[in-house]
């Protein structure tokens, strides 16, 4: 009896001390990236705010009785920037707000900021140029391309593993769990050091791993795969509306228009190449688009070959007024209308997780409570830090000595599964068990450093 | 450790299986339109006097009887002259008709604006009366020199 308890408590310890051991290595991976995501994450909640004081004279205008047709507008623009493509037109959401037309140079894409009402110029925007693209940028790639994804994307699921183990060594093992979630005034400066750590890391753990969970969608590996997996199922987003072509025009390509010296070239009566379907013009667009029952903030996309679509899209604050519509570009047949309530629910899930994460779907409290997740993860990688800068001997890692995963079964299971679900994690894991076995097992200083 | 390998070739295997393309025909798992589709059959050589223009309206296919409105709206390109928007009348079949007395050469625009069933369309083809003016191809040629748009990357 007394024999199997005393095991019992060991047992216990060994397990503890295993976790311990991997929140640790994760930790000491994931820290930087956490750091550089919740500082990045969280000024790009505030992108509404500072993009419109940033753009504050390109975005207001002042309006009047008169107000210029789009056509007129994009007359101009291609006036001042004859080399450029026009690739979108966007009308404005109210009265006050300047149109912005897309365009596409060997440079890049830029917008181009018209005042309708004196149908003038008023400046132009490199999309490179906007300081809340490069933070996007960090936020998403490390501005490091696919790597700096896949970085993120396994920092992301690392996280994961940190938040699940982290709780485990949280989880009150007293009677009176009073202390473990708030600080105890009498404990000693060890006792202290962790509350700083575990305290405000329980606290913080859920919307932590909402923002993980949410942003896991955007990466570029598990985050496309999950799309592609859900749209082919058809509880995922419409095709076009995250992956997967649009639909082409349906009038047929014979019956289009062409120019009267075709008609030379081919050999035929000039009537028979001229008359034919042209394509709409903007004007027309914008009032197809006023009849669809639309977020005023809508995008026109033109198409970009004979066989293309007009596409009429918005992604608004809230995650319900998304839509995606395409039109005929010749006859304004609606071909595909895609809207939050016809997404598949996954899609759903996810479309409402993107406004979430970025703090628009409620407004100022969910940017403010966001912003408080985010200073939070800051505070918790920092002080966790600390906490292994305390303990850490001058020599070796001060890593706490662990058993072998396989060891404690429910968490080599559990290691498992992530690894299954996030192949990423996966293979990263396979990676430290091959250094593990065949480089630190075997070289004595490097054993003893890393305590293994 | 056998296990664990397994565990990695097993979702290397899912991931195959999901495919790395969005199905061809997976539009259809999603909320479909039946578009309104409109043919515009002009006369293959018009003059001045009267023509007639003829309109077929299509829906999945199928001739679509009793629309809502098949309006016809006809104006000349260079702006000396414009009809005022008119009724087209049916002709059984999908088939919609209207006649038109035409004075000058030259390049015209016949818009139609037809509605059915919660679906409206507004296609236009350009039209030659008589001969074109040298204004008129002037017209259409500059019309090429629009730039091609082109846009990011379609996967």
């Amino acid at each position: 009896m007394e024999d199997k308890r005393e095991s019992n408590h060991n047992d216990d310890h060994a397990r503890y001390r295993s976790v311990w051991r991997w929140h640790f290595y994760a930790g000491l991976f994931v820290t930087p990236f956490l750091v550089i995501l919740a500082v990045t994450g969280g000024i790009y909640l505030f992108k509404p705010q500072i993009e419109a004081s940033l753009y504050k004279d390109y975005y207001e205008v002042e309006a009047s009785w008169e107000r210029q047709a789009a056509s007129e507008q994009l007359a101009l623009v291609r006036a001042e920037y004859p080399e450029a493509a026009i690739t979108t037109y966007r009308p404005g959401e109210d009265e006050a707000r300047s149109s912005e037309v897309g365009i596409a140079t060997e440079e890049g894409s830029a917008t181009v900021f018209v005042d309708p009402y004196k149908n003038e110029i008023i400046g132009d925007l490199n999309a490179d140029d906007r300081i809340m693209n490069k933070l996007e940028e960090i936020h998403g790639e490390l501005m490091a391309g696919t790597v700096g994804d896949r970085i993120v994307e396994l920092a992301a699921s690392w996280t994961i593993v940190l938040v699940v183990t982290g709780l485990f060594l949280w989880f009150p093992r007293k009677k009176r769990p009073y202390g473990s979630f708030l600080p105890k005034r009498k404990a000693n400066k060890s006792v202290r050091r962790r509350d700083l750590h575990a305290i405000p890391a329980f606290w913080i753990a859920g919307g932590m791993f909402f923002l993980i969970i949410t942003g896991l969608p955007w990466s570029g590996f598990w985050g496309n795969n999950f799309q592609l997996l859900a749209t082919n199922t058809g509880v995922g987003y419409p095709p076009s509306t995250w992956l997967g072509s649009a639909p082409e025009s349906i009038t047929k390509t014979e019956d289009i228009a062409d120019v009267p010296w075709a008609a030379e070239k081919m050999e035929v009566p000039e009537s028979e190449v001229v008359q034919g379907f042209v394509p709409l013009n903007v004007d027309e667009m914008v009032e197809i688009a006023e009849q669809q029952n639309i977020h005023p903030t809508y995008t026109i996309s033109l198409p970009a070959e004979k066989t293309g679509v007009v596409t009429l899209s918005a992604y608004p604050p809230r995650a319900q007024d998304e839509f995606t519509i395409h039109l005929d570009q010749y006859s304004g047949a609606v071909l595909a209308d895609y809207r939050f309530d016809n997404y598949g629910t996954v899609a759903q899930a996810v479309a409402m997780g993107i406004t979430l994460h970025k703090g628009s779907q409620f407004g100022l409290p969910n940017q403010l409570f966001s912003l408080l997740i985010c200073m939070g993860i800051v505070f918790v990688a920092l002080s966790g830090f600390y906490l292994w800068y305390k303990r850490k001997p001058n020599r070796g890692m001060g890593a706490p000595k662990g058993l072998s995963a396989r060891k404690v079964r429910w968490f080599f299971i559990a290691l498992i599964i992530l690894g299954l679900i996030f192949p990423l994690v996966g293979v990263s894991l396979l990676v430290v068990w091959v250094i593990d076995r065949f480089l630190i097992q075997r070289i004595p200083p490097l054993k003893k450093f890393l305590n293994a | 450790m056998k296990r664990i390998v397994l565990g990695g070739m097993t979702a290397l295997a899912l991931l195959a299986v999901s495919g790395c393309a969005v199905r061809e025909d997976v539009a259809e798992l999603y909320k479909q339109e039946k578009p309104l589709e409109a043919d515009i059959v002009l006369p293959e050589a018009s003059t001045i006097g009267e023509e007639t223009i003829e309109v077929v309206l299509t829906r999945e296919e199928k001739p679509v009887e009793g629309a809502d409105f098949v309006h016809i709206e006809i104006w000349k390109q260079d702006g000396t002259a414009s009809f005022r928007m008119d009724e087209m009348q049916p002709a059984g079949d999908g088939v919609y008709t209207y006649t038109q007395s035409f004075s000058d050469e030259g390049l015209y625009y016949v818009q139609l604006h037809a509605g059915h069933g919660g679906q409206v369309i507004i296609p236009k083809k350009q039209m030659i009366v008589g001969e074109l003016t040298e204004e008129d191809r002037a017209f259409l040629d500059a019309g090429e020199e629009a730039p091609a748009v082109e846009h990011g990357d379609h996967h």
